[in-house]
């Protein structure tokens, strides 16, 4: 077993994989850069961040724990046309593939979609583009027991 | 007798200096491609900063023209004056 964070964002990992723009560039806990001769893009980062626990009062017995984490999906794009376009058409295609399966398999309560940023920049020999999406994921463990969702 | 320098000199195709095509038009400059590391989002981009450094005369007025160095073509997105009459020309993937 693994802690419920990782069986989410492994969740997560395949649900993003073999969308249509990005396919199987799909990469959980990336720290490499992407190199400008691969074949990795357009792909998608995902992580996860900051996560807040509630220790729920009604279940004081019980000791349930109310989670909720950020996930962070990042897609990259290089391209010479047409970029801001493509980040929003990978928005689009993680946002419903996302909402399609918002419950993780049992794994979470819900998932809301927090926020998105575009950055572009133009200093390499074509211009790089990255949309943010920011999701909360909503989740229950008891206290102690970090491996099992409730 | 006023001075005038001569660029030529910086510009030998037997040094580093190479036949590029600015805008149709023959120049020689020298052309760079060094690795850059692009900070964007969490993940950088490891990629390649094109660049020609050549007469000021050569490239005025030619911000936006295509060049072909080293077999790709490019689009001129800036050219950056040294105050002495050479300038940096800043490339991009056509």
């Amino acid at each position: 077993m693994s802690h419920v964070r990782t069986q989410i964002r492994d969740r997560v990992e395949t649900v993003l994989t073999g969308l249509t723009t990005t396919s199987t560039n799909v990469f959980a806990s990336r720290v490499h850069p992407f190199f400008n001769e691969g074949s990795e893009l357009p792909g998608l980062c995902l992580y996860t961040a900051t996560e807040e626990v509630e220790n729920s009062e009604e279940d004081a017995i019980s000791h349930i724990q109310k989670r909720s984490v950020l996930m962070i999906i990042e897609g990259y794009e290089a391209a010479t046309t047409m970029l801001e376009t493509t980040l929003d058409l990978i928005a689009a295609e993680v946002e419903t593939a996302l909402m399609a399966d918002q419950f993780l398999t049992g794994l979470s309560h819900g998932i809301d979609l927090v926020g998105t940023e575009i950055e572009l920049t133009g200093d390499g020999e074509k211009p790089v583009g990255v949309i943010v999406m920011i999701y909360r994921i909503y989740y229950l463990t008891g206290e102690g027991a970090p491996e099992m969702a409730l | 007798m006023a001075f005038t320098e001569d660029f030529d000199i910086f510009l030998d195709t037997d040094g580093f200096a190479t036949t590029v095509t600015v805008d149709s038009v023959a120049v020689t400059a020298i052309f760079e491609s060094a690795w850059v590391e692009v900070t964007i989002g969490q993940t950088p981009y490891s990629g390649v900063k094109p660049t020609l450094f050549g007469k000021a005369s050569d490239f005025s007025g030619k911000f936006g023209k295509t060049v072909v160095a080293g077999g790709e073509n490019y689009t001129i997105i800036d050219i950056q004056p040294d105050g002495s009459g050479m300038v940096l020309v800043i490339l991009t993937e056509a």
